[in-house]
């Protein structure tokens, strides 16, 4: 047929985009009268027209979209740490911070008579760049460096003071309230000079700028605000606060970011107290590592039961984590003493009845890296 | 709706329908929470809230660009709407729809012919893809560069290596009807 031929098509085409003058286009309507299967061709190619063209007014839209939704989510860290200068040799940091003076005085006679030490977690600098197998040599290095400072400590109880101009921490929050309210322990944030709380969400690196508005050293605790410009919201918190008590023995997960990666990690209530029968907080057997202090402490239903703050070195296996009443404590009387807004949590989990993986996948998006820069230590 | 509601929507979408960016941006960042909500609190991911979301802004794009379309709903409701409609369709796609679908906002409950209409967009745009993909090289970037990204014939003669406009008109009116079989394959077929 007459339609193979490209010049016909020419002349489709230029009949539908209005390209042909008058003459023209009473001669080809004439065609069209003529040839009732012409008609069915120029029908065909008018759809085709339109869809690519419906095609091209499509991919711009989406590719505006996609930009409003980059610069909703924009990363705003980027400018900061240009700005910081990181240590120089790779190395990792471990200072001893301390829940309270009688805790320090026990931890070290402890470690000079049995070798016992309580190592709180993430007062390291976490390098980014380094090899998981480093990690743990210079971790075990470190730990001797602590020791030394330890007993130091027991002299002066002053934590020496380090050359480096700033210094860099890492560690775990998490979302207590969808309108930007987190918790995080009181050791990761103290004497910080800006905090940040970042998370990669499908590959676009989310990250917030937070200030401290709430501090609670007796229990470690730290609760944080998003005060960026950008910030609009939270989705809805998939956990709740659970009231009663964790039970021995009960099955108890966490998320949190020792390493630039979320990581999971699960066991059980081990013991209804902590170190040296501290009733703050709960014995967990979960591997913990330095930079999951603030990390949320979850039962098998996705509630909120504590938050990990430190783990036992010379016992294998055995972490702690403040009770999540301290957190309820601390969080009404930030309500009572404050006119922001309100600290909303909701009423019951929404993951209750969901596998565990459902769960995590629901909830790593209310699990942030904190980083702490400090200029001054 | 009250009127003066009514009135600033409607202003609203006027803008946006002349092409205003910033109209469609504060739209956009305004909406996205209560859809995003949604589509996590019913067992969706991030990803998947975003692609749903920009479907359904995408919807009411193309539908505004009809002056015929009455807007009897707040902007809002009609994109969640839209949004929860689009999401109960990938649910049932993907075999994960359990039944029980969390509502966070009022919606309007499209008829069968509307929500029929939602989907469309969406199905002819992905045809057109596949389409364009199918047709191979130089086909593909003859068409694109000319109906998509709106070059000349004459640049594309020079991008293509071909000795005249003419030569490369005729190439892309060969591409065209090789086009016009793979689209219309597809597309009788769901019709």
């Amino acid at each position: 047929m007459k339609e193979d031929k490209p010049i016909f098509i020419q002349q489709i085409e230029d009949y539908l985009s209005q390209n042909l003058d008058e003459i023209q286009r009473a001669a080809f309507e004439q065609q069209l009268e003529v040839h009732p299967e012409l008609q069915k061709e120029v029908d065909d190619y008018r759809v085709l027209f339109d869809g690519l063209e419906s095609y091209q007014r499509r991919k711009n839209l989406s590719a505006q979209l996609e930009s409003f939704h980059q610069e909703m989510t924009k990363t705003t860290i980027l400018s900061v740490t240009s700005q910081v200068a990181k240590p120089q040799p790779r190395q990792f940091f471990l200072t001893l911070k301390k829940y309270s003076p009688n805790l320090l005085v026990a931890a070290s006679v402890a470690i000079l008579a049995i070798f016992t030490t309580i190592w709180v977690l993430d007062d390291s600098v976490r390098s980014i760049e380094q090899k998981q197998k480093s990690y743990f040599l210079s971790l075990r290095r470190d730990i001797n460096k602590v020791k030394q400072k330890q007993e130091k400590l027991a002299k002066d109880q002053k934590i020496s003071q380090d050359p480096k101009p700033v210094r860099e921490y890492g560690a775990t929050a998490f979302v207590i309230s969808s309108n930007g309210y987190l918790v995080t322990n009181y050791h990761v944030v103290k004497d910080a000079d800006s905090i940040y709380v970042e998370s990669t969400k499908d590959k676009t690196s989310l990250s917030f700028k937070v200030e401290n508005i709430y501090s609670d050293p007796a229990k470690d605790l730290a609760v944080l605000r998003i005060t960026d410009p950008d910030f609009i919201g939270f989705a809805e918190l998939p956990y709740t606060i659970r009231g009663e008590e964790a039970n021995l023995g009960e099955d108890v997960f966490t998320l949190a970011y020792p390493r630039q990666e979320m990581v999971y990690g699960e066991g059980s209530i081990s013991a209804q107290s902590g170190y040296r029968g501290d009733t703050l907080t709960y014995q967990i057997s979960i591997p913990v590592n330095p930079g999951n202090s603030g990390g949320p402490l979850l039962d098998a239903q996705g509630n909120l039961i504590g938050i990990v703050v430190g783990k036992h070195l010379a016992m294998d296996g055995a972490a702690f984590a403040v009770k999540v009443k301290h957190l309820k404590a601390d969080l009404d009387s930030l309500a009572l003493n404050t006119d922001m807004p309100p600290i909303l949590i909701p009423k019951s989990s929404h993951i209750q009845f969901l596998k565990r993986p459902e769960q995590i996948d629901l909830l790593k998006d209310f699990v942030f890296v904190v980083r702490v820069y400090n200029g001054k230590e | 709706m009250s009127e003066s509601e009514y009135h600033f929507e409607l202003k609203w979408v006027e803008q946006i329908r002349q092409g205003d960016s910033g109209a469609l941006k504060k739209l956009y960042k305004d909406n996205y929470p209560s859809i995003a909500h949604f589509v996590l609190n019913n067992s969706g991911t991030d990803t998947e809230a975003k692609d749903v979301y920009q479907e359904s802004i995408i919807v009411f794009y193309e539908k505004i660009q009809n002056p015929a379309f009455q807007l009897n709903c707040l902007v809002k409701t009609f994109l969640y709407s839209v949004a929860r409609r689009l999401w109960f369709k990938r649910l049932s796609e993907k075999n994960r729809y359990v039944g029980k679908i969390t509502d966070y906002e009022d919606f309007v409950d499209f008829s069968e012919a509307e929500t029929e209409n939602i989907h469309e967009g969406e199905e002819r745009f992905r045809q057109m893809e596949q389409a364009l993909e199918q047709i191979g090289e130089p086909c593909q970037t003859i068409l694109k560069d000319f109906y998509i990204h709106k070059h000349s014939m004459q640049e594309i003669a020079e991008k293509m290596g071909y000795t005249g406009t003419d030569n490369a008109k005729t190439q892309k009116y060969k591409c065209l009807q090789r086009l016009k079989k793979l689209f219309f394959k597809d597309y009788s077929f769901k019709a």
